[in-house]
């Protein structure tokens, strides 16, 4: 069934319709609010309040965009403005040279590791990209939105999207070399 | 090495990671913080229900019936006779003084048309709303 069948049956009054509604959607947003304020606690409890507001203005959705595009425009910006409240500083991103390089030889490292191992690195190398950067990365490739539609969700234009998805990328690999270099210093101590 | 590459490689990895779910009560805490109150679309209430239509159908048709009727119901002045709507304007006349000087049983009749035409249209309007209501709307 989907989502709009669920969206009519929720504005009908029927709430376990909205609970499909969080069970569908609740890991992309909560992994969003994650990427943005790189804490559990804060991800969970955004995550928790988009999905309150959008049940609370799931009247005025228009069904012009996607309903999950709807529902990362609304994370999104409850996680920014948790940030904005934090203070939390971003980053600036520097340009540090090939990162193609860089990748296949983070991605050669990798490979050798354990599942386990691995995803622990991707985590925290993740968990040191400014936080947008990180938001836009994983609509981008997770839910293989387009820039339009990652644009749509963040409020970015197009191009600051496409600058977005471009820093992530070098920022991610630069991050990787660091933690497989110092892992690879304490393999060696 | 490009950024074609750099772009695949990302991939991979960024969905080695996949979607992170939250705690396993997450679901649960959503719909207890749900408000009480409905999402649900509130129905909007019609300013003259079925019944008040249906009295001015009535009305209207038991007029027209009346026209078709008594078609030579007239003064020798061209007047229509009508006993009720002098007696009524006798009754104005004498309860709101020089004010109901000025209004004579043609007023009367111009402005009871111009209200039964109002009330037709918005009859009719009603109406068309219910069969094609995303495309016509007369007011």
């Amino acid at each position: 069934m989907s989502d709009a069948a669920f969206i009519e049956k929720t504005l009908a009054g029927d709430q376990s319709a909205f609970r499909i509604l969080v069970e569908r959607h609740q890991g992309m947003v909560y992994t969003i609010a994650l990427r943005i304020l790189k804490d559990k606690e804060d991800a969970e409890e955004v995550a928790q309040d988009t999905f309150v507001k959008a049940y609370q203005k799931l009247e005025t959705f228009q069904g012009g965009s996607k309903f999950s595009t709807w529902l990362y425009s609304i994370v999104y910006n409850t996680a920014i403005s948790r940030t904005r409240k934090k203070r939390l500083a971003m980053q600036d991103v520097k340009d540090l040279g090939d990162h193609a390089q860089l990748a296949t030889s983070n991605k050669e490292q990798l490979t050798e590791m354990g599942r386990g191992e691995q995803r622990k690195y991707l985590e925290l190398a993740m968990a040191e990209l400014p936080g947008t950067d990180a938001a836009v990365i994983s609509l981008y490739y997770l839910e293989e939105q387009s820039v339009e539609e990652v644009g749509e969700a963040t409020g970015l234009s197009k191009s600051n999207v496409k600058v977005k998805l471009h820093r992530g990328r070098q920022r991610l690999q630069v991050e990787l070399e660091r933690l497989l270099k110092s892992e690879a210093r304490t393999l060696v101590l | 090495m490009n950024e074609e590459e750099l772009n695949k490689i990302t991939d991979e990895l960024i969905n080695d990671i996949g979607v992170v779910q939250p705690s396993a009560a997450f679901t649960d805490n959503v719909m207890a913080a749900l408000p009480q109150t409905s999402t649900q679309k509130q129905p909007e209430a019609p300013l003259i229900g079925k019944l008040g239509w249906t009295l001015i159908a009535a009305g209207i048709a038991s007029l027209v019936g009346l026209v078709f009727l008594f078609p030579n119901a007239g003064g020798s002045d061209g007047q229509v006779a009508m006993p009720f709507l002098e007696h009524l304007t006798e009754s104005l006349n004498n309860g709101l003084g020089s004010l109901s000087n000025a209004l004579s049983t043609n007023s009367v009749h111009l402005v009871g048309g111009i209200a039964l035409c109002a009330l037709f249209f918005a009859a009719f309007d009603q109406l068309l709303k219910r069969r094609w209501a995303p495309t016509i709307n007369l007011f």
